[in-house]
């Protein structure tokens, strides 16, 4: 068959198109974390961090530890989250006047609470890994402490970080502070469902704790007159229960320790929201007053909508007591709708529990997780050393 | 005439520019030991320096070392961690350490119980004669132990926070076990939070 002029045409475009769509990497860390391409994302995300004055260091620093920790780099989100949350606690500086004054995205981003809660739960766990319990205990109490900045007038929103509280409780009891202990899980149990993995005896006996989040956290919308209200919603999440299962055998259900939106959701009025509100209601009058119309275009209402978007949603506690050596373990979930909450299934082979120790592993729950063939996972811990290094 | 105003106008925005932008450039200062730019609700070393300062003067008057012939030996065996900062303790506790020993007045002395094996190991060499030795002598023995705690609680009230913080340490006779001295150091910190941030 002999090629027209069209033909010809038709064919070189093709080639063009296939040589472009070659070249072409998806470098969107958004994109590639919702793909749980968390090693791309990570290699993405590390030149994008800015210099530690940027008023976005700390929201970027986030960002990147999420990838560097679901990519199992530890280390590096260890790190990274420490610095994250040093400039998240700052006090002094930030913006402070330009963001009253002028508008809010022009202060240095430091989190809402249950953003800095999440930073602080993230740096115990990861301190656990590291057997390091004092400064784990320090990480999880942080987190108490953040909870209490929710600005709500109910009491029970400031202390009902449940996950918090878990992981407080059981750096006390690695510490031989049992007492202390039972109160901080006495507290879990009090804002979660009643579940006998939440219990010091439970605790007590584990030599392996599966901390398993699934979906993503609460996000940000401008609404309300001049965009001056933050609306605050997520994304859904098709899992509502985690059901374990170790070499074939069940190991039971994961207890359910906090939802992420229900914690961003109880926040009040502070003073910057109710200046916003007062700015956006004045923006929307003074648009209607005939030839006041410039003053509305100078005033910037605009609620300030940044979050750390790649936490998760829900979170989960597995303790229990695992044989020491390699593992298949297997996350079944299920939820309202089960096809979708299936297709976030995860089967993890070579998971090593070590018997000298105890053992924190995390896991992402994500539907068809891409980093993988056939929902087969080895943790990253779990692979050989490569030789010759 | 004009032409001089205008020469001296254009002099002055010259002068007034360099003048910001030199407001705008990075500056290195040497600054007092005490003196801190950056104020957090931390504890800091300036915090930990006011603290040991305290605890020396307050270790030197006590009887069994203001009358001992011979300046008595310490072991610091623990310096724990309570409060919500992440610390490295063993950093902590030689900070402390060093700095008791800078107020001590030579009054007494610390034992390095991290380096008793590689002490050991140059002993043995020492004693075969594979090295040099200025002659034998024994190896210190704790007179005391000296423990700490670091303890904070931070309170929160809208824009306002508060930390308090608790350092306790105890000294201990090593040989009766006795609690020879107490002592707890407590200082707060304090801080407001801008209006943007609530």
């Amino acid at each position: 068959m002999i090629l027209n002029g069209r033909g010809v045409w038709l064919v070189a475009l093709g080639a063009v198109v296939c040589g472009l769509a070659a070249g072409c990497e998806e470098t969107n860390p958004q994109v590639l974390f919702s793909r749980c391409r968390y090693a791309e994302c990570e290699q993405v995300l590390r030149p994008q961090i800015p210099d530690a004055k940027h008023k976005d260091y700390a929201l970027v620093s986030l960002q990147y530890s999420s990838a560097a920790l679901e990519a199992g780099d530890l280390a590096t989100a260890a790190g990274t989250i420490a610095k994250a949350e040093a400039a998240m606690n700052e006090i002094e500086g930030g913006g402070d006047t330009a963001a009253v004054v002028v508008a809010e995205s022009l202060k240095t981003y430091r989190g809402d609470p249950y953003e800095k809660g999440m930073a602080h739960l993230y740096s115990g766990f990861l301190a656990l890994q590291r057997e390091d319990h004092e400064n784990a205990l320090a990480a999880f109490r942080r987190a108490l402490i953040a909870d209490q900045d929710t600005r709500t007038e109910n009491p029970d929103q400031k202390q009902d970080f449940v996950a918090a509280h878990y992981f407080a409780g059981l750096a006390y009891h690695l510490l031989d502070e049992n007492e202390n202990a039972h109160v901080h899980l006495e507290q879990a149990s009090r804002y979660t469902a009643p579940n006998a993995m939440l219990t010091l005896g439970a605790v007590s006996t584990a030599n392996t704790f599966l901390l398993i989040t699934s979906g993503y956290g609460p996000f940000k919308i401008a609404s309300g007159p001049g965009g001056s209200i933050a609306a605050i919603s997520k994304p859904p999440d098709p899992v509502t229960q985690v059901r374990l299962e170790c070499d074939g055998s069940p190991l039971g259900d994961a207890a359910f320790l906090d939802d992420l939106l229900t914690q961003a959701a109880a926040q009040g009025l502070g003073e910057m929201d109710k200046i916003r509100i007062a700015k956006g209601v004045s923006k929307e009058v003074l648009a209607q007053v005939p030839y006041a119309s410039l003053f509305s275009s100078a005033i910037h209402a605009e609620a300030d909508v940044r979050v750390w978007s790649f936490l998760p949603g829900r979170l989960y506690v597995w303790a229990g007591r695992l044989e020491p050596g390699l593992h298949t373990l297997a996350l079944r979930c299920s939820g309202p709708d089960a096809g979708q909450a299936a297709a976030c299934d995860q089967v993890w082979f070579y998971v090593p529990v070590k018997a000298e120790k105890l053992n924190f592993l995390n896991f992402r729950l994500a539907p068809f997780r891409q980093d993988v063939t056939d929902k087969v996972l080895v943790p990253v811990t779990a692979l050989p050393e490569k030789k010759g290094k | 005439m004009l032409g001089n105003r205008l020469v001296l106008t254009q002099g002055l925005l010259v002068a007034s520019l360099a003048v910001l932008l030199m407001g705008c450039t990075g500056t290195v200062t040497r600054r007092p030991v005490d003196d801190e730019m950056i104020k957090t609700t931390n504890a800091t070393e300036v915090d930990q320096r006011s603290m040991c300062e305290k605890m020396a003067r307050s270790l030197i008057d006590l009887p069994q070392i203001a009358n001992a012939r011979t300046p008595p030996t310490i072991a610091f065996i623990e310096m724990s961690n309570r409060t919500t900062q992440a610390v490295d303790s063993y950093n902590l506790l030689s900070s402390i350490r060093m700095k008791l020993l800078e107020y001590g007045e030579g009054k007494f002395v610390f034992l390095d119980r991290e380096r008793v094996g590689r002490l050991q190991q140059e002993r043995r060499l020492k004693r075969t004669g594979e090295v040099t030795t200025s002659g034998a002598r024994n190896l210190y023995g704790a007179d005391f132990f000296l423990s700490g705690r670091a303890f904070s609680e931070e309170r929160r009230d809208g824009r306002n926070r508060e930390v308090y913080y608790r350092y306790s340490f105890t000294l201990t006779d090593a040989e009766t076990s006795a609690i020879v001295w107490e002592r707890d150091y407590e200082f707060k910190k304090a801080g407001t939070v801008g209006t943007a941030f609530r």
